[in-house]
């Protein structure tokens, strides 16, 4: 295995044995998440909500804010002990750092998510079209397209507003004109997906969320170094 | 001989605030080079240039004749960095932390090499303990441990002392000590000036992100080096031409 991809993985994996012992951003992502979906669902009288663009919205809602939560948190634990200057002394390429941070994102994004999921189910439900195999599969995907598309940002954005002091507010600031896009396409892919079951029909926003996941997380890698050298 | 570090009027800005001022400074391998100056003199910014953790605002810098611009990961592999910070992650143990940085520096045998180090610095027995619960005198010697894994061609050390234990403090000379003898460069920005002189080839004062004075240290004694820092910086001298002020006082 090259050193770049050794890099990436040790901090993938320092990441998540981070946040296994911690136990912070995940239960603080998913709760937050979940507080998101019960206050919409109250607000908008849960059961009484049909139609599913409108239920997709609310979902996504609350996984937006949810995930700006959790990417927040991608280099608190390099913040404890000034730990981000050791890994910008060592020679670990810039790139791999990015990618190491992009790969716990995913996952610490992911897992919330999938509780953030399971609380809209139970009070909303997914609708009898989602009840097959492939469409459970589907929807696991495009919330997984999300989370990355989420983590490819933020993990951009975090590195940008490190050393800033307004960092939390400027952050979602920063990210949420961007994660317009994205938004759109899981929501409408949601909305799909709960309407038809498949995607087959209308390919159009989950294809979009694959683009806007490669563009960012290349950009990113190409201008990371800038970012955390500035 | 290749020079270790060479800076060529290297200023570095943050902001409107100036922390160094077109400084000119060349470090010889093999030398140990005390860095001397108070709070805010530039010392710590000088290191963090020289470790390529920050980029200068103007200048250029050389690592063994290597542009850490464009060689940056090649520079960073023959650096050692210790801080007043410990760079340590809280949440994973003492070993696991070295394990990290040794993987980092992509060592082969990155776990033998951390164990010895912890066993040289006193920190075997606590190898499995997360370090979260370490003391600041505990921390900084798991900092030493992670600056030496890779057998650094140059140390780059930032108040290395402080926190430590007289016992700890010794161990750490030794350390130093031994590193100079292997001919390793080391540059060490203290603002006390006995640590500063105790193994030093070389001093260099800096006063408000400027070289103030740069010569040898064979020859002056702790109170000669601190009626030089008086003049020179403690009475707020702030040269405006490094040429004029370098040499023996």
């Amino acid at each position: 295995m090259s050193r770049f991809r050794i890099s990436a993985l040790a901090i993938t994996r320092k990441d998540l044995v981070s946040e296994w012992r911690r136990r912070e951003t995940v239960p603080l992502t998913a709760l937050f998440g979940a507080l998101v979906v019960v206050v919409a669902s109250l607000a908008l009288e849960a059961g009484a909500v049909e139609a599913e663009r409108v239920r997709a919205g609310i979902l996504w809602t609350a996984l937006t804010f949810a995930f700006v939560l959790g990417v927040g948190r991608t280099f608190e634990s390099e913040r404890e002990h000034d730990a981000m200057r050791g890994l910008l002394a060592s020679p670990v390429e810039r790139a791999a750092l990015y990618l190491g941070k992009f790969l716990a994102n995913v996952v610490l994004l992911a897992a919330p998510g999938i509780v953030i999921l399971a609380v809209f189910a139970l009070l909303h439900g997914l609708g009898s079209a989602t009840a097959t195999a492939q469409a459970a599969l589907s929807l696991a995907a495009v919330l997984l397209l999300g989370a990355a598309g989420f983590a490819g940002v933020g993990t951009l954005f975090a590195g940008l507003t490190l050393g800033l002091r307004a960092r939390d507010a400027l952050l979602s600031v920063l990210m949420f004109p961007l994660l317009v896009p994205l938004l759109l396409a899981g929501s409408r892919s949601t909305a799909v997906l709960m309407r038809d079951g498949t995607l087959a029909g209308d390919a159009f926003w989950p294809a979009l969320m694959v683009v806007y996941d490669l563009v960012f997380v290349v950009v990113a890698l190409i201008v990371f170094e800038y970012v955390v050298e500035k | 001989m290749t020079a270790a570090l060479t800076l060529r009027g290297v200023s570095k800005y943050y902001g409107d605030a100036c922390a160094l001022h077109d400084v000119d400074l060349t470090v010889e391998e093999g030398v140990f080079l005390s860095l001397l100056g108070p709070n805010g003199a530039g010392k710590t910014t000088l290191l963090a240039l020289a470790a390529t953790v920050t980029r200068a605002s103007e200048g250029n810098i050389s690592v063994f004749g290597l542009d850490p611009g464009a060689d940056g990961s090649e520079v960073r592999a023959l650096l050692g960095l210790v801080s007043h910070e410990s760079f340590a992650y809280g949440h994973l143990t003492a070993l696991e932390n070295l394990e990290f940085y040794a993987h980092l520096y992509g060592l082969r045998d990155g776990r033998e090499r951390s164990l010895d180090l912890l066993d040289t610095l006193g920190l075997y027995p606590r190898r499995d303990d997360l370090v979260r619960t370490f003391s600041r005198g505990l921390q900084q010697r798991l900092a030493i441990a992670r600056a030496l894994l890779h057998n650094p061609r140059l140390l780059l050390l930032d108040e290395p002392f402080s926190g430590l234990d007289a016992h700890a403090a010794g161990t750490f000379s030794s350390l130093l000590s031994s590193c100079c003898r292997e001919g390793r460069t080391v540059i060490m920005a203290t603002h006390r000036l006995e640590e500063g002189l105790l193994l030093a080839d070389t001093i260099a004062l800096l006063d408000s992100g400027c070289v103030v004075f740069e010569g040898g240290a064979a020859d002056l004694s702790h109170d000669s080096l601190e009626e030089l820092y008086l003049a020179r910086v403690g009475a707020g001298s702030h040269p405006a031409h490094l040429s004029d002020t370098r040499g023996r006082p």
